[in-house]
């Protein structure tokens, strides 16, 4: 384990990985998040947030069967280690905790939707 | 069947391969299969163009260390740092095993970057010139260019009024100012007296140049006409502690100059040197009003500041419309034409103009020739490297192939025999830094510069040398790095020979380039020797032998010098003596002959010109060809009559015979009345043999600073000086010095002297290097051979044989190498000799002989190691194995 902290990209490749699993591989990624923002992300990024992952010890990998689209290549497949549960999760305390210490009114109100 | 449906073309072809080239190898299936995957997917969704598109930004996110990077080794770190520990183990006991094969690498090396340091260290001096002024790239120095009977002249000199009309009609110079030399006059303090070297300067000097001022005010310094500045060197010389602002010096023991300012000493790398500015008020020329002086009287520098970014050519352009327009009374191919040099190229570019005297001025020729001489030793040494290593490899084919077996990869191997070669590179850069010091004194006191190895001043000297250094360990060390990471491992492991030493072509191209180089440099320096020898032993019309000069440059000397010549000749040993502006080793004047017989109007016939006495052509041994001499006997001599001797140039050039001349008359621009032709002198050379020999005219003209030239028997010197010494201090309080003329001449070829010098003393390294490779060469191949060397001699043959066995094949190389650089070394020397007027023809002998002496040293490296191969017992050698 190199770093032990969490960027936001990587976080949301954690969750989307949490999300897609067993099928979870670079496309599928990719493709989730692009549907989720409406912004263009490439399986170049992902993949490099997910061997950054799999350095800090948040998920682990095998590979997958071989698909015609890839060529007759196999896909790596990833799957949340518990290290990257418990740090989901303790991503999600902070936050949460954060949330509910946010007085009434002291955000901007904003119209969602 | 919907067009979405149907089966997508393949990706674009290209991002694929390359990232299946560069792709760390475990990630490129997961990484392609994406790729093709996302493209399918987008193709299904928007169409194949869209995707396309994609597809290439898709492929460029993949650009980053993470996909490059390779899936780290199973084996455990600790090994390499063994591994590297064994590396150099090795590394060292192979270089005490074999000292022979050390001493030539690393002192070849060393040897190679020393030369290569004190040279960078000549050429950083050289190019640092006049940098240290603020207004330095706006500065120009003003030359003039102007038509000759034969050609061009360059000058560096113009008129003192040249300043004020660039500045009052030319709105791109901003500032101008006009330095003089002076006549080494004399400086006391109460009856101390002083002589440097200064110059004259207007009150605009401090405004153009940089010199500051640590005392005074850079405004008013120069404003007096009887002020002067000192520097701070001389200023000390002469008060010591005391403040010399506002003390009085006496100039000539006549004037009275009051000191105005103490400036800075000036830095080493300025091409104007003085250790006193007087204003230029106090010149003649400036009391009579320096507007007044007309354009062909030369003699001063100007110095322009142009407007930022203004063109200097477009301005020169300005100037020759002026000219036209102001100097009409001047036929238009006598016009000069003023040329603008920026200050940076003052002392490299000024080899032409004339004038030229401030200090010992250089020559970007010679920064090249000296800067090639550097990588050329680099180069022989990196090449010794590099052949001895080849023939080394084979000995360590062995330790190879065991390398090899225990799974060494080839880079590993690379590496490791590149970081040999950088160890070597290294410790010869730190012997190589111990050799530079040790001779750059003696090498800076050879060129005139005082050179310094300064690591702080020079920043970037430490981190170019180590750049340096391993750029030359790469490239000795390449080659023997990538042929001995190919050796086969059960070949090795089984004993077999691999190429014989010396036969490999490689080896044998590199032997060959290194002689190439060896010979080309050996002819240049045979004919650069030549070339001097001729010019020091030329006629030249005069005689130099037995002539002691003494510069005359208190006006005393010249008051009393018919009594002192009398005091003179009285002694036996005193032949004759004469009295001359110049010496004829240096005549700097010019002056222009209008309107003699026969000329067109306005038309002028540039002349060089000296003031001698009646003595001149006597002391000289200089042969008249028509008419007579300046004689005593003739009264209208002795009266200072307006009559003239001219050469043999000047009667050509003007299309008259030698007789046709006598009695001739034509004006002169000295402004002395018109002059009538008395004799015709034969041509000598009244200027270093550089230039052709042009007109000259002899006046008989009082001046009051000068030269007293005289002929003088060998007995006893000491004597001899002592006189004259005691004459002259009857008449002035200057410190009495002499020179013979021998060495005034030398002094004209100083540079090319040295040139040579320095050109033989590298020429030698160059082959000592060569041959010190070709030697270790020798040495591999004969142990190589010993068993072979040793069944020859059982079976009858003779030492002789055996010695030429050995010597036969590198013999042929030196002469290969021999047949390629001659006619190189014919080019490159018959370019530098076209710088001479006067020069020598290239003899064939010259290159027979450079070709005998490479071929003798090669055969002495050869030979020392073929005898003793040969002397070997053969029941010894045989029983190696």
């Amino acid at each position: 384990m190199r770093r032990s902290d969490l960027g936001e990209f990587e976080e949301v490749v954690l969750l989307s990985v949490a999300v897609l699993t067993p099928m979870a591989y670079s496309v599928a990624i990719a493709e989730e998040l692009e549907q989720q923002t409406g912004k263009t992300v490439t399986t170049g990024a992902v993949h490099a947030a997910l061997q950054r992952l799999e350095k800090k010890g948040y998920v682990s990998s095998e590979m997958g069967e071989a698909t015609q689209e890839r060529g007759g290549r196999r896909k790596r497949l990833f799957k949340v280690t518990v290290a990257g549960s418990r740090m989901l999760h303790t991503v999600r305390e902070v936050r949460n905790s954060l949330w509910d210490r946010i007085a009434p009114h002291s955000l901007p109100q904003i119209n969602i939707n | 069947m919907s067009p979405k449906t149907q089966k997508p073309h393949h990706p674009p072809r290209l991002p694929e391969k390359l990232l299946q080239r560069f792709c760390a190898p475990h990630l490129v299936e997961e990484i392609i299969g994406d790729l093709h995957e996302r493209y399918h997917l987008r193709a299904q969704r928007t169409g194949e163009r869209q995707a396309r598109k994609k597809y290439w930004r898709e492929a460029l996110a993949y650009l980053r260390p993470s996909t490059f990077r390779r899936k780290p080794s199973n084996h455990p770190k600790n090994l390499h740092i063994d591994m590297i520990k064994n590396y150099f183990i090795i590394a060292l006991r192979n270089l005490l095993k074999q000292k022979l094969y050390a001493f030539i690498n690393i002192g070849g090396l060393a040897v190679g970057l020393a030369c290569f340091i004190l040279i960078l260290l000549f050429v950083q001096h050289e190019l640092s010139y006049d940098s240290f002024h603020e207004k330095g790239n706006q500065i120009y120095r003003v030359t003039q260019k102007r038509p000759s009977s034969n050609g061009f002249y360059y000058w560096a000199v113009t008129s003192p009024a040249l300043a004020n009309t660039l500045l009052k009609e030319f709105p791109e110079v901003v500032q101008s100012t006009t330095v003089g030399e002076t006549n080494s006059p004399l400086l006391s303090l109460d009856d101390q007296h002083y002589q440097e070297d200064g110059i004259l300067a207007d009150e605009r000097f401090f405004d153009v140049f940089t010199f500051p001022l640590l005392q005074g005010n850079p405004e008013t310094a120069l404003k007096d006409a009887n002020s002067i500045v000192l520097t701070e060197t001389l200023a000390r010389k002469i008060f010591g502690d005391e403040d010399p602002m506002g003390r009085i010096l006496r100039y000539q023991n006549k004037e009275e100059f009051k000191v105005t300012g103490v400036v800075a000493d000036v830095p080493k790398t300025s091409h104007i040197t003085f250790q006193y500015i007087l204003p230029a008020q106090s010149h003649i020329w400036y009391k009579n009003g320096v507007n007044k002086v007309p354009w062909y009287n030369n003699g001063w520098y100007t110095y322009a500041v142009l407007t930022e970014g203004a063109d200097a050519a477009l301005l020169e352009g300005k100037m020759k419309d002026y000219i036209d327009l102001n100097l009409a009374d001047w036929r238009p191919e006598d016009r000069m034409k003023f040329l603008f040099q920026p200050l940076a190229k003052i002392h490299l570019h000024s080899q032409q103009l004339a004038g030229f005297n401030f200090e010992k001025g250089g020559d970007m020729k010679y920064i090249y020739l000296f800067s090639a001489i550097g990588f050329v030793i680099l180069l022989l040494a990196c090449i010794n490297y590099t052949n001895l290593a080849i023939a080394r490899s084979i000995k360590r084919s062995r330790e190879v192939g065991m390398r090899k077996v225990v799974g060494a990869a080839r880079g590993q191997l690379i590496g490791q025999f590149l970081g040999e070669s950088m160890l070597m590179t290294f410790s010869a850069l730190l012997l190589a830094l111990g050799i530079a010091h040790l001779l750059l004194p003696f090498f800076g006191h050879l060129l005139e510069r005082p050179l310094q190895i300064d690591y702080l001043r020079h920043s970037l000297l430490v981190p170019g040398l180590l750049v340096l250094t391993m750029l030359v360990g790469l490239l000795s060390g390449i080659y023997p790095a990538f042929f001995m990471s190919l050796v086969k491992p059960i070949q090795a492991l089984a004993g077999k020979q691999g190429a014989r030493i010396g036969r490999l072509r490689i080896q044998r191209l590199l032997i060959i380039g290194q002689y190439t180089i060896s010979i080309v440099l050996v002819v240049g320096s045979f004919v650069v020797h030549e070339q001097m020898q001729f010019m020091r032993e030329r006629d030249l019309g005069y005689d130099r032998e037995h002539i002691l000069t003494v510069h005359a440059n208190d006006q005393a000397l010249s008051e009393h010098y018919a009594t002192i010549r009398d005091t003179w000749l009285r002694d036996t040993r005193v032949l004759t003596a004469s009295y001359s502006k110049h010496l004829p080793t240096g005549v700097g004047n010019t002056q222009a002959m209008f309107g003699w017989e026969g000329s067109s109007d306005g038309e002028r016939f540039s002349t060089s010109t000296t003031s001698v006495d009646h003595d001149f052509l006597e002391v000289y041994g200089i042969q008249l060809i028509a008419g007579r001499g300046f004689s005593r006997t003739f009264i209208a001599d002795t009266l200072g009559a307006p009559i003239a001797l001219v050469n043999e140039a000047t009667v050509r050039g003007l299309g008259w015979t030698p007789e046709e001349a006598i009695g001739q008359q034509f004006g002169y621009t000295d402004g002395r009345g018109r002059r009538t032709i008395i004799g015709v002198i034969k041509d000598f050379h009244y200027n270093s043999l550089h230039n052709v020999i042009g007109p000259l005219v002899l006046t008989l003209d009082r001046f009051p600073t000068g030269y007293i030239s005289m002929k003088i028997t060998s007995e006893d010197l000491p004597a001899t000086f002592a006189m004259l010494e005691k004459t002259v201090q009857q008449f002035s309080p200057y410190p009495f010095t002499y020179q013979f003329l021998d060495d005034s001449f030398d002094q004209l070829y100083k540079r090319e002297a040295r040139l040579g010098e320095m050109f033989g003393f590298f020429t030698l390294l160059a082959l000592l290097i060569a041959s010190s490779g070709l030697f270790g060469l020798a040495a591999f191949s004969s142990e190589q051979r010993i068993r072979e060397i040793g069944i020859r001699k059982v079976m009858g043959a003779s030492g002789s044989r055996i010695v030429r066995l050995l010597s036969k094949d590198f013999l042929k190389l030196v002469l290969i190498a021999f047949l390629i650089a001659s006619p190189i070394a014919w080019y490159a020397m018959h370019g530098w000799l076209q710088n001479f007027v006067y020069r020598i023809e290239m003899s064939w002998w010259i290159f027979v002989l450079a070709g005998a002496c490479a071929l003798i040293i090669a055969l002495l490296a050869v030979s020392l190691q073929a005898i003793k191969a040969s002397l070997v017992n053969p029941a010894k050698s045989l029983r190696t194995e």
